[in-house]
């Protein structure tokens, strides 16, 4: 295997499945993402992101299950490792964050104990060393009081605090990947600023493989390098961020954005995806997306769309889009 | 501070000419506070002297960080807790000392969407059940036209009848916060306060169901109380916005001109935050220090001074008035003339 | 991209989850098939025994009081299934008679605490904080420090033996556990935005506890009364071994536990019959409220 040439952490047509449910929760997807990278998973909830990074880490709830496809990182096939290297893997080189941190935090430990035990488990450091590794990493995720705060309890620590001692636990392992889930979803908008520039920070300095999964596309825009958004379990479009926000091509992510801006029409609406996409993924034929899509009908595609689903196309830049629209658009320029 | 220098005309484009006169006030709030006690020498002041009016027809956002004391202020509006000092008047009624019917009869006056529609229903009843039952609880009409009654309503916040028989575990956030909405309205209530209405929705929900309560609004002429700590949220559906601080108001403006022209260095932070892109996280605005102070131990001086950036020695010694910047924008700093409003020169300077 | 009120929104695919509504019987078997084995296998046990017990009085083969002398503490044959005792009474008739007694009484015994703990621990803990909650939460902490049969023994001395007294006796102790639980589980459900919602809209007091605050807590509260019952059943076997409870010549489990003392080396199935008796009882209750507390934990609700 090249280890070289390939990219971090690599998922070639990932499938995951729940017994009882008809539809895999994930269909088919396919990732790529390098060190020093930030790559954003955007979508709705139920569109699949979580489980995305779930079984990444191999924690999917009870009853998921990967049902096909591989993921490799940094060279090694990740479905096939045994348990015991999965568990150095996860708290090691692999790290997350999730969008509740104070529930992640056990609330009858210390915060210190808590940062501590990994290293000390993992890493063998002795009582004094790993106390003084949890300072520095105190310090460096921007904690005022580092010796204070460490003995503190988790009820203690605001939202913002929280978020911080977990990012501080998750550098422990000193990882090459951090899987970002809503990291600031909970928290107030000028926490939530603070924090993002926290990972920000610490994927430069770490060139930190970062996957962050989020519904806001104001934080994509303030953090990512590329973005996938994902709908009912499958990819849509992938491509530079830049690209995507400036010029979304899929009618699923151009809703998106404008439902993040929150701007008014000139009637006083704001624009909104109607419908839900909860049984989306039920969808048998066609393109999943077509039930709550305008461009179909615009382009008078509709039957073609309810009929085959469309297949991620290209175009020159690496931007990648799944719709029958944008296919026939691209068709007719050229 | 007069409460009357806050009740003031409105300007929302997407009003009617015809409403910009004066408003008569449907809720007045003086000087309230709410203090919890935590043990004999603790008290946490979550609102401390806080006054505004809403005029009839009117909504008003409160903004701030989660720890500020609005949702307090909702759960002082509900009747859920009562204010340690201060007036809330709900259509020229003191509210503090209701009981017994007159309480249930203010409940059908003051509706309240609650966050997490999640949790606002009943796991184990039908939504038909719930939206029934406060119905049944008021006496209101037979059991044929309550069933009547939600039925409409259930058409109307957008959703259709086969809901009725439906359990909360079977619809999607979004749909279950339209239930809750339509619980509300089934009261006829003239108050609505909604509280983080959309912060537990996706994107796509999230103008939906802000849309819904906009389309509601112009429809049956609500008054509301627009709590959030998301200033893009209330920016669309509000006539009037205040923003908070530790317990207390720190501007209060209309809502173009809050965004036009903050004058508080907060409001500025909260805007520039909301606002984010790739620079803006970097952006000087936003760089507030560290998180809200503990509202156990409120900082002496002016309340926010340990986080501004634009603090200076008079700031940590006397807490600010609240003054008039125009007619009806008021603003609780001590700098704000010399802070310069437009937020474009303002990037630069320190 | 067109704006919608939503009234496509719920057209848009949600249509899909309707529920039927079923017939008893069809809820009743999903409710089964849904459960825990040990839950499932603990009716079967339970029914089996509630049946052969209410039907006791008709499928005698014998009339469990009558003695034969002659033939006293004969082995297993074909007249006497499982022999008979030392007063020569047919062992199986006494069984299927015997235990009637102890199961009725720890069944009543367990309904009214039920009843009485649940009621008064919702009411504690919607009040929470209040006199009534002190009061009652006082007086719960020194009832369930007290051994219900100490509390039997000396009832029973005042008022002499008897099914009043018994359950009586037994429901004094018994309600402090299901008080406690259901104070606990009211006090979480409290903060639930449902009951704030109800607060908000105006509900009355009984309205939130009869409809809210009680369907929300009762699962957790049964689950713990089938593991009670099997605790009372025990009980009452053990009063009735002490003389207290059913009185001779008619028939009871434990009873014929103690009767049995001295020939238990002669004819050990004299005693192993009524023991086991005792054991599948208590067990298959003990089952059910197993299985019923998994259920309640793993947040499992697939009876709708």
């Amino acid at each position: 295997m090249n280890k070289r040439d390939e990219p971090l952490l690599v998922i070639e047509d990932l499938k995951v499945a729940f017994p009882g449910q008809s539809a895999p929760v994930i269909d088919g997807l396919s990732l790529t993402l390098d060190r020093g990278e930030v790559l954003a998973l955007v979508g709705e909830s139920g569109s699949g992101k979580s489980m995305t990074a779930l079984s990444l880490m191999r924690l999917l709830p009870s009853g998921g299950a990967i049902t096909g496809g591989r993921i490799r990182f940094d060279g090694e096939d990740v479905l096939s490792l045994p348990d015991r290297q999965m568990n150095r893997l996860r708290g090691g080189r692999m790290a997350m964050l999730f969008q509740q941190p104070q529930a992640m935090l056990d609330p009858t430990s210390r915060v210190s104990a808590q940062i501590a035990e990994p290293l000390r488990l993992h890493r063998g450091l002795g009582r004094r060393a790993a106390m003084g590794r949890v300072l520095d990493l105190l310090r460096d995720v921007g904690i005022p009081d580092p010796a204070v705060r460490a003995r503190c309890f988790s009820h203690e620590l605001s939202g913002g605090m929280a978020q911080r001692v977990m990012m501080a636990a998750a550098l422990s392992g000193d990882p090459d990947m951090l899987i970002a889930d809503e990291p600031t979803t909970a928290l107030d908008v000028t926490v939530q600023a603070q924090i993002l520039r926290l990972i920000d920070e610490e994927r430069r300095k770490r060139n930190l493989a970062t996957l962050l999964i989020t519904h806001d596309l104001a934080v994509v825009a303030a953090l990512a390098d590329r973005v996938a958004v994902m709908y009912a379990g499958r990819i849509v479009e992938e491509g530079p961020a830049k690209a995507v926000l400036e010029s979304p091509q899929h009618p699923y992510t151009q809703a998106l954005m404008r439902c993040s801006l929150l701007v008014p029409d000139p009637h006083g609406q704001l624009l909104s995806i109607p419908g839900s996409g909860t049984h989306a993924r039920e969808l048998t034929c066609g393109c999943r997306f077509h039930p709550r899509c305008s461009a179909a009908s615009q382009h008078g595609l509709v039957s073609r769309c309810m009929r085959s689903e469309p297949a991620l196309k290209p175009d020159a830049d690496g931007h990648v889009t799944r719709c029958w629209a944008v296919e026939t658009e691209k068709e007719t320029a050229a | 501070m007069n409460s009357h220098t806050l009740l003031r005309t409105v300007t929302g484009d997407t009003q009617p000419p015809a409403s910009q006169a004066v408003r008569p006030p449907l809720v007045e709030i003086e000087h309230l506070a709410k203090h919890y006690h935590l043990g004999l020498s603790f008290s946490v002041k979550s609102v401390d002297g806080v006054s505004f009016t809403i005029g009839q027809g009117e909504v008003l956002g409160l903004v701030g960080e989660s720890g500020c004391g609005k949702s307090t202020i909702a759960r002082l509006l509900t009747r859920q807790t009562s204010p340690t000092s201060g007036q809330v008047k709900i259509a020229g009624q003191e509210i503090a000392d209701v009981s017994g019917e007159e309480l249930k009869r203010l409940r059908r006056t003051v509706q309240l969407v609650f966050q997490d529609p999640f949790g606002a229903l009943d796991p184990r009843m039908r939504i038909g059940t719930s939206m029934e039952a406060p119905l049944a609880q008021h006496r209101i009409g037979t059991r044929e036209e309550r069933r009547e009654k939600v039925m409409r309503m259930l058409t109307e916040v957008g959703l259709d009848e086969s809901f009725y028989e439906r359990y909360p575990r079977q619809c999607s956030g979004g749909q279950l916060q339209r239930v809750v909405i339509g619980r509300a309205l089934l009261l006829e209530p003239s108050f609505l306060i909604c509280d983080e209405p959309t912060s537990a929705l996706d994107a796509s929900m999230r103008t939906q169901i802000l849309n819904l309560l906009t389309d509601l609004k112009r429809r049956h002429g609500l008054t509301m109380l627009m709590i959030s700590h998301d200033l893009r949220v209330v920016r669309h559906i509000c006539d009037r916005i205040a923003v908070m601080y530790l317990g207390r108001i720190v501007e209060v403006a209309d809502r173009d001109a809050l965004f036009k022209t903050p004058r508080h260095p907060y409001t500025r932070a909260l805007i520039a935050a909301s606002m984010l892109d790739r620079t803006g996280l970097y952006a000087p605005e936003i760089q507030l220090r560290g998180d809200l102070p503990s509202p156990l131990n409120p900082p002496l001086g002016c309340r926010f001074h340990t986080r501004c950036a634009h603090a200076q020695a008079k700031c940590s010694q006397a807490e600010p008035e609240f003054e008039a910047a125009s007619e009806s924008h008021q603003v609780r700093c001590h700098f704000w003339r010399e802070l310069q409003p437009d937020r474009s020169a303002e990037a630069g300077s320190p | 991209m067109r704006i919608d009120n939503a009234s496509q929104a719920a057209a848009a695919g949600s249509l899909l989850h309707v529920p039927p509504r079923r017939t008893a019987a069809r809820r009743l078997w999903r409710f089964l098939r849904g459960r825990h084995w040990t839950f499932r296998t603990g009716i079967v046990i339970l029914v089996a025994l509630v049946v052969t017990l209410i039907l006791a009085p008709w499928i005698v083969p014998h009339d469990p009081a009558v003695q034969n002398l002659i033939a006293r503490l004969s082995p297993p044959s074909a007249e006497h299934w499982l022999g008979t005792d030392h007063l020569g009474r047919d062992l199986l008739s006494r069984l299927l008679v015997g235990g009637r007694f102890t199961v009725t009484i720890a069944m009543i015994t367990v309904i009214l605490s039920f009843a009485i703990g649940t009621l008064i621990g919702v009411v504690a803990g919607r009040v929470v904080g209040g006199l009534f909650d002190e009061i009652t939460m006082r007086v719960v902490d020194v009832l369930i420090s007290i051994p219900d049969v100490v509390v039997a023994i000396f009832l029973v001395a005042i008022f002499g033996p008897g099914y009043l007294t018994l359950i009586a006796s037994l429901t004094v102790i018994g309600w402090t556990p299901f008080a406690r639980l259901a104070r606990g589980l009211t006090l979480a459900i409290n903060s639930q935005g449902y009951i704030q919602a109800a607060e908000v809209l105006g509900c009355s007091r009984s309205f939130i506890v009869l409809r809210h605050v009680i369907p929300n807590i009762i699962r957790p509260i049964a689950a713990v009364s089938f593991l009670r019952f099997g605790h009372k059943l025990i009980t009452v076997g053990a009063l009735s071994f002490l003389g207290l409870g059913v009185q001779p010549p008619a028939a009871d489990w434990a009873l014929m536990l103690a009767d049995a003392q001295p020939y238990v080396e002669r004819l050990p199935i004299l005693m192993i019959a009524p023991g086991l008796a005792i054991f599948v009882a208590a067990l298959s209750v003990t089952w059910i409220g197993h299985g019923l507390e998994i259920e309640s934990r793993d947040g499992g609700s697939g009876d709708e």
